[in-house]
C-alpha cells in the first residue's frame, strides 16, 4: 500500500495556511476535510481545559478550575462527562409517573460542573406540574462515579457567537 | 495575516508546537483561548493552555494503514452483563459513554451502568427487564488525579 502524506505545515489548497494532519489512508494535500484528524482552518478543536474523576458528586457541584488555579475560560464551556447511572429512570407511585430518558445529565456554568434531574411530575402538596427538583438530582439518583472532560468549545445560550468562535 | 503555527519557543509555553485559531491571531502571543492546539509544559493560572486534546480510545485498529474502529455496539438481555473491550491506550483512566434506544414500555425500563473499568475491558450492566443495544465509546481521560 502506498504510503500518504499525513502532516502539512503550509499551505493547504483548501483551508490556507495552517496545520493540518490528515486520517489513515487519506492525502493530508487533497482528501476531504472531514477526513483530517486536524485542521486548523476550522475556529475550534476538542482541547481538554480541565477534567476529573470523582467517586461521588453531591448538588454543591464542583469548581473545575481549581487545579492550578485557572481563569475562567469568559463562558460557558461544553463538558463530556459520564457517571454510573445511565438510561431510564421509571418511578410509579400511585396514579403518578416520572419517566426520564436519560438521567445522567448535568448543569454547568463557566466555573462548575452540578449533577441535576430534568422533569416535572405532580406535587403532593397542590397537584400541580412541578420541577421535579430545583436544580439538584432527584432523591435515588445520586451521581456516582463521576468523569468529566471540560472543553474549550462554548456551549451555552449567548456564549455561541462569532466573538466566541471565529474571531 | 496572523501568524498560524508556531515550532520553536513561544514566549508564554517554551519550546513546542502552536496553532492559533483563524482570525486575527497571532500565534507568537495570542491570549491562551485564541489557540486551537499547544503542547504544553505545566503552565499553571492565567498562563494556562489545556490539558491535552479530546481523544477516543478506539476498539480495534488504529496502527500502521489501518484505520481505528472507535465504537462498539453490544446487545445485553434483561438483568445481564457484558463485557465490552477497547486498546489500552489510557490504561484504567478511560471515560466510558453508551447511548441505547429508549425502551417503549416503561415498565421494562431502566438504567445501565459500567463497572469494573480496566485497561483493556469494563462490565456493562443493563438494569432494564429486557433486552437493549448499547453503543459504546471510549475516550482518553488524560490524567490519573482526581481533578485536573
Amino acid at each position: 500500500m502506498a504510503s500518504k502524506n499525513r502532516v502539512l505545515m503550509g499551505n493547504r489548497a483548501t483551508g490556507g495556511y495552517g496545520l493540518y494532519v490528515s486520517k489513515a489512508n487519506s492525502d493530508v494535500l487533497n482528501c476531504a476535510r472531514k477526513e483530517l484528524l486536524f485542521d486548523a482552518s476550522q475556529p475550534r478543536a476538542g482541547e481538554v481545559y480541565a477534567g476529573g474523576s470523582q467517586s461521588s458528586l453531591g448538588n454543591s457541584g464542583q469548581n473545575f478550575l481549581t487545579t492550578s488555579s485557572k481563569s475562567s475560560l469568559g463562558y460557558i464551556p461544553m463538558v463530556i462527562h459520564s457517571e454510573d447511572k445511565r438510561g431510564e429512570f421509571d418511578d410509579n407511585s400511585g396514579d403518578e409517573q416520572l419517566y426520564l430518558e436519560r438521567i445522567d445529565t448535568i448543569e454547568t456554568t463557566t466555573t462548575t460542573i452540578k449533577p441535576v434531574t430534568i422533569g416535572t411530575e405532580v406535587s403532593f402538596s397542590t397537584a400541580n406540574l412541578e420541577l421535579v427538583t430545583v436544580q439538584n438530582r432527584k432523591n435515588g439518583l445520586g451521581c456516582t462515579n463521576i468523569k468529566f472532560m471540560v472543553l474549550k468549545i462554548p456551549l451555552a445560550y449567548g456564549y455561541m457567537t462569532n466573538a466566541n468562535f471565529t474571531s | 495575516m496572523a501568524n498560524r503555527v508556531l515550532a520553536g519557543n513561544r514566549a508564554t509555553g517554551g519550546y513546542g508546537l502552536y496553532v492559533s485559531r483563524p482570525g486575527n491571531n497571532n500565534v507568537l502571543n495570542c491570549a491562551n483561548d485564541k489557540l486551537m492546539f499547544n503542547t504544553n509544559s505545566g503552565e499553571s493560572g492565567t498562563s494556562f493552555f489545556s490539558a491535552g486534546h479530546f481523544q477516543a480510545v478506539p476498539v480495534s485498529g488504529g496502527t500502521g494503514g489501518t484505520a481505528p474502529t472507535v465504537s462498539s455496539s453490544t446487545t445485553i438481555s434483561g438483568g445481564a452483563t457484558a463485557t465490552p473491550t477497547y486498546q489500552n491506550i489510557a490504561s484504567t483512566k478511560v471515560m466510558l459513554w453508551g447511548i441505547s434506544p429508549p425502551i417503549a414500555n416503561t415498565a421494562n425500563a431502566g438504567t445501565f451502568t459500567y463497572s469494573s473499568i480496566g485497561s483493556t475491558s469494563v462490565t456493562l450492566t443493563n438494569n432494564a427487564s429486557v433486552s437493549r443495544t448499547i453503543t459504546n465509546l471510549s475516550f482518553n481521560l488524560l490524567n490519573t488525579s482526581a481533578l485536573f
